[in-house]
């Protein structure tokens, strides 16, 4: 009798996180080594690849969508102008091509000839300019319209007051937004400034073509893109995907049918594959070292890196606080942490320390190890920030915020206690549900605050600008270099990527000899794929392992 | 029928007289009851560990063996080395744990049921006894209290109270007897009532009325000892559900924060460890068994040593 | 009879505006709302969650909020869901509760079958081996977390044994496991509240009195104890069948059961107002019928018992 509806729940959040994705513990991405043999298929092999979601999609609507859930469905049935080859490069999607202006500020892209949608409909270059004003339009209020900040016209839709702006205040500002159709197959964005990674936007999900009227409530009426369509979606059952016969934008399907369940605990979802009911299965941290240990499930791990990063940081706002007034403070917590040992144990060995915001396998990575493992050191420059700042160790009285949704309590633990040895003080975990995590950030920062960062697009950019610059709405931190901003300003004008790099490195390690964080792990995945499943191509970028290219996987002979 | 008053008879002045030998009477046939005694005697041992386990536990609760954890690949496992039940991911000693989660585990669990007695039996009887437009009320009450949505508002406790005096109060755990006894008496006072609206309409009850017996020795002496087995259940099932429910609530950040344990906490880690190291559920799962059987033997003796027609009954 | 039913039911109208407003004031009052954050962790921007709150009428005052949640509730509108935006919360309940329905009438029956006999045994054989035995089974059904049982279960008989499948509800087959760990927790509770009032019992004289008339022990067992043990009994098993059959949040999530059950924790993490209200709605008119329905029941088990 005393368990409650909601209270009986016991491991309730615990298992909403895991539909939080954190790298490792749901089904989560990265590179290409192994499990891809080249194909040797027998033409009577059903070709069904059959995947977890984790969870019932959000929403299959292109410009609402931000789950991983629903990015991983859209990956399939929708395309961009531009897409990602294996290696995450840029390269044609809908668009055959496209040329940028001299003074960086103009992106003309050419449309492939003859790309109609899955009904037959022609997509055209108008319907680029109608999803992409659906992004920005303030009515939409869609979570990822800031991505069109850089165009023509962007920031004032962006700033727009809803409330007192009419629809005719709106249409009038999305009449000025910097895109049109000249022709039928030509596309034009104009950029209110150089943004040398813009043609990485238009490769989000958010900025596929759509037509008035669309609908993507059922599956019943939805009109694809891509080269996989929807045809059937029983909600919190399955969707089921079928390559989609008017594309033409890009080599034919090799599956014929993609299965997608949508098993929400990470341990039933790998229950699921050891009982050969689906393909792929990410793998807890938990069960890491049983997956390890077992000769035949061994085999089938396929392993690589994936674009976040895990920290924890300072907050830099509050005028009286200690981190706020104290580099070296910040530094000697950063040196007390025993980043390797940190992985080993609390994330079961897998990934890499985090010495820098830009993870591996994202161009111009790059380790910049300042804060070695040094208690001795870190005790020393505690005890001289402590004298600097004229406290005593006993009055710091830290907080460490961190949201119990996701497994992150044995991290704090770690933490806690390094501290506790170097410094000899102890922090107060506080732990919160998620929802009163994020206020708590907003009206009242921790002094430390656990959070992490996955990428949206594979560049630079998105972990720099977007993450750590003084106007990011997701700079917790309230961190603020001008110097830092400027440099990265400097790099969104920079025509190319080698020469975008250096400057981006340069912005990073003053980041980080700033440390307004204290970057801990670089992601990676651990993901169980049926050896029987070939030419699966998984990348950085992936949330859900071989996302992209899905429609080229081939199933060869088994059982 | 007529013997059935006699059984149950009692003006008051022989009830009185009769109530401290039935006390003893009882004490002494609880004693006989050997599965009750073990009970009794692992509750105390589990009251001992929780007053004392921070003392003569083999380890810290919060010291980290990180190089065993590094060696071993994982966790460490049971009987292996100088951990008994082996240790955690971070290398901290289970056993230690489960000796310092016995605290905090053991005081919900009693509080909660002191609360759930507290309010659940007075509503239950109020609402049988007096009946009409009472219990109308208190039990429109209760099926408020069951709907109640208690998760948000625990969320709301963890984050509008924590700063104030009510909930930094014993470390946090008031707000958490609070919470989950405040909304778990609800089964009790409905069990209560069930049995005395029909206990109530025994002939034994019109006879003490008759004679002039209080409502209130009607109540306590009569029927409420004659409702005791379901309820004395009810209290030993909510052990547990107590148990387990700290550890929700140490997940939205009250009760139990690292590094320290408790068993609801233990348990709730050790799940997702189920299949790759076992020992970091089922031991801190067992000693919430072992609490919730020694509870059980002692409660079911509590009722046979309290009833006194089953004697030298096998 | 009647007319204390009527009246009963006509009661479920002020619990269920009472449970509304507490409901409403808790979740308003609970920080943060549905749109402050996105996709995994992304923090909204400012302009977007004002814009959100706007088309959603999350700006007006509470109460014209509350009012505008009753006059739809009462034109069978449920409203929006702010998590899954092409949804409606009629949608997603109309799409689970059967299925939810289900399997908690399938665990509900189980529960009873097993857990009745199982508490009658350990009475009759009170302090017996069979009594020991049920005990046992009994305090392992209320001390396994559901979540360790479900993926015991999950583990055997799907991935060893391979009996069952893992996941999804679309054939008997796939009933089975949901069931069983369903039912795991009432399973014992029953069987324990039965065994404790059947002892009860035995101790009332007129089942001595039977035996002393020659009645056989069967015959005395079915009549008279089980007749009169049944009082704790239904009262718990009225809340029990109302949290079965609105599901359970990690039965549904680990054996991916497309139920409504889930969205009792799922609505609240993601502050989908209007699921949270429809689920909070849901199980109160859930558990006031039941409860009504054991208060019938208490008069026909007992006919002493009457309501004025």
């Amino acid at each position: 009798m005393w368990f409650k509806k909601f209270l009986g729940v016991f491991v309730a959040l615990g298992l909403v996180l895991a539909a939080c994705s954190t790298p490792g513990t749901s089904p989560s991405s990265e590179a290409s080594d192994g499990a891809s043999q080249p194909a040797s298929e027998a033409p009577d092999v059903e070709q069904v690849l059959r995947v977890d979601l984790g969870g019932e999609p959000p929403t299959l609507d292109p410009t609402q969508a931000t789950d991983s859930q629903s990015i991983n469905v859209l990956r399939s049935i929708t395309r961009p102008l531009a897409y990602y080859d294996e290696n995450l490069e840029v390269v044609p999607g809908l668009a055959e091509s496209w040329e940028i202006s001299e003074d960086g500020q103009t992106i003309t892209f050419t449309l492939k000839d003859g790309i109609q949608y899955s009904d037959g409909t022609p997509i055209t270059a108008d319907d680029f300019v109608f999803s992409w004003k659906r992004l920005i339009d303030p009515r939409e209020a869609a979570g990822y319209s800031y991505i069109m900040a850089d165009v023509v016209g962007g920031e004032d839709l962006l700033g727009v007051d809803t409330e007192t702006a009419t629809d005719e205040d709106i249409e009038a500002l999305l009449d000025a937004f910097g895109v049109s159709a000249p022709d039928e197959s030509t596309f034009v964005v104009e950029l209110a400034r150089p943004a040398a990674y813009f043609v990485y936007i238009a490769t989000s999900w958010t900025t596929v073509p759509q037509q008035e009227g669309f609908s993507f409530a059922e599956a019943d009426g939805y009109v694809s893109s891509g080269p996989m369509k929807l045809v059937e979606w029983e909600h919190n059952a399955q969707i089921v995907l079928e390559p989609n016969e008017n594309w033409t934008a890009g080599p034919a399907p090799t599956i014929e049918r993609i299965e997608m369940a949508m098993i929400q605990d990470p341990a039933a979802s790998l229950a699921a594959y050891e009982a050969g009911e689906i393909d792929i299965a990410g793998v807890p941290t938990q069960e890491i070292s049983r997956i390890q240990g077992d000769p035949e499930l061994s085999d089938q791990v396929l392993q690589g890196d994936v674009l976040s990063i895990y920290y924890f940081g300072f907050d830099l706002k509050d005028p009286e606080g200690p981190f706020t007034n104290s580099v070296l403070l910040r530094q000697a917590f950063n040196e007390a942490v025993d980043k390797e040992t940190m992985i080993a144990t609390t994330f079961a060995g897998l990934g890499t320390p985090a010495n820098s915001l830009v993870p591996p396998g994202m161009p111009g990575a790059q380790d910049f190890e300042l804060y070695p493992y040094d208690p001795e050191k870190a005790k020393a420059d505690f005890d001289q920030a402590l004298a600097d700042l004229g406290i005593a160790a006993g009055d710091l009285g830290l907080e460490v915020g961190f949201n119990t949704d996701a497994n992150h309590e044995d991290k704090v633990a770690f933490l806690q206690e390094q501290w506790r040895q170097a410094f000899g003080i102890d922090v107060t975990p506080v732990g919160l549900e998620w929802g009163a995590y994020l206020e708590r950030l907003e009206s009242d920062p921790f002094d430390i605050f656990r959070l992490g960062w996955g990428a949206d697009y594979p560049h630079p950019n998105n972990f720099l600008t977007d993450l750590i610059s003084c106007s990011s709405g997701n700079n917790n931190m309230g961190y603020c270099n001008e110097e830092v901003d400027a440099l990265l300003q400097e790099a969104a004008v920079a025509p190319t990527l080698e020469e975008q790099v250096p400057l981006y490195n340069q912005a990073q390690e003053m980041v980080m000899a700033d440390a307004p964080i204290i970057p801990l792990r670089m992601g990676s995945r651990f993901t169980l794929v049926k050896p029987w499943i070939q030419n699966l191509v998984a990348t950085a970028q992936d949330s859900n392992t071989g996302e992209l290219f899905y429609d080229q996987v081939s199933v060869a002979a088994h059982e | 029928m007529a013997n059935r008053t006699g059984a149950l008879e009692a003006p008051a002045a022989a009830a009185e007289r009769r109530s401290a030998s039935l006390w003893g009477d009882a004490f002494r046939r609880l004693l006989r009851n050997r599965l009750a005694v073990l009970g009794g005697l692992f509750v105390l041992l589990f009251i001992f560990v929780a007053i004392f386990g921070s003392f003569i536990a083999p380890y810290d609760y919060r010291e980290q063996d990180l190089a065993a954890v590094v060696a071993a690949g994982g966790p460490v496992g049971p009987w292996v080395g100088p951990h008994i039940l082996g240790t955690d991911n971070l290398g901290r000693d289970l056993l230690s744990r489960i000796m310092d989660g016995a605290r905090i585990s053991m005081i919900v669990a009693l509080v909660v049921q002191a609360v759930v007695l507290f309010i659940g039996v007075p509503v239950g009887a109020a609402a049988a006894w007096f009946g009409g437009r009472l219990d109308t009320l208190l039990m429109r009450f209760t099926d408020i209290v069951y709907a109640f949505p208690d998760l948000l508002f625990i969320i709301l406790l963890s984050t509008a109270l924590r700063e104030t005096v009510f909930g930094r109060a014993l470390d946090g755990l008031l707000v958490v007897f609070v919470a989950i006894g405040l909304t778990a008496w609800v089964g009790m006072a409905r069990l209560v009532r069930g049995q005395l609206l029909s206990l109530k309409e025994t002939e034994f009850v019109e006879a003490a009325r008759a004679i002039g017996v209080s409502d209130f020795k009607i109540v306590t002496r009569h029927l409420l000892p004659n409702a005791s087995g379901p309820m004395i259940v009810a209290v030993t099932l909510g052990i547990p559900g107590a148990i387990l429910a700290e550890a929700t609530l140490a997940f939205i950040g009250l009760g139990a924060q690292e590094p320290r344990a408790s068993w609801g906490k233990l348990v709730f880690d050790g799940q997702a460890f189920l299949r790759s190291e076992p020992h970091l559920v089922l031991f801190p799962a067992l000693a919430v068994a072992i609490a919730l059987i020694s509870f059980t033997f002692l409660g079911d003796g509590l009722r046979d040593a309290l009833d006194p027609k089953l004697k030298g009954k096998q | 009879m009647l007319g204390y039913i009527v009246r009963r039911v006509l009661w479920i109208v002020p619990v269920l505006f009472f449970v509304s407003v507490i409901t409403f004031v808790l979740m308003r009052a609970t920080p943060s709302g549905p749109f402050d954050s996105f996709g995994a962790g992304r923090i909204a921007a400012p302009g977007v969650v004002a814009q959100l709150e706007r088309k959603y009428g999350l700006d007006k005052p509470p109460h014209e909020q509350y009012l505008r949640w009753v006059g739809n509730l009462l034109i069978g509108d449920l409203g929006p869901s702010y998590k899954y935006r092409d949804r409606t919360v009629n949608d997603i309940v109309g799409d689970g509760i059967w299925v939810t329905v289900h399997l908690g009438v399938m665990a509900f029956a189980l529960s009873v079958i097993v857990g009745i006999p199982l508490g009658v045994i350990a009475a009759l054989r009170h302090n017996g081996v069979p009594d020991y035995l049920a005990t046992f089974i009994s305090v392992l059904g209320i001390a396994t977390p559901s979540f360790v049982l479900s993926i015991l279960l999950l583990v055997f008989f799907a991935v060893t044994v391979r009996w069952f499948p893992s996941y999804g509800w679309q054939t008997p087959a796939h009933w089975v496991l949901p069931t069983i760990a369903l039912a795991g927790f009432p399973i014992a509770q029953i069987a324990r509240y039965t065994r404790a009032s059947m002892l009860e019992v035995t101790r009332k004289d007129y089942v001595r009195t039977a035996h002393s008339k020659g009645l056989k022990e069967r015959s005395v067992v079915s009549i008279h104890m089980i007749r009169n043990a049944l009082i704790p009994v239904v009262t718990i098993l009225g809340p029990i069948f109302a949290f079965l059959v609105t599901g359970s949040f990690i039965i549904e999530t680990i054996f991916s059961v497309p139920g409504i059950g889930r969205y009792f924790v799922l609505s609240i993490a993601q502050r989908d107002y209007g699921v949270i209200m429809a689920m909070v709605m849901l199980f109160a008119v859930t558990i006031a019928v039941m409860n009504l329905v054991v208060d019938v029941l208490y008069a026909y088990i007992d006919p002493r018992i009457r309501y004025s």
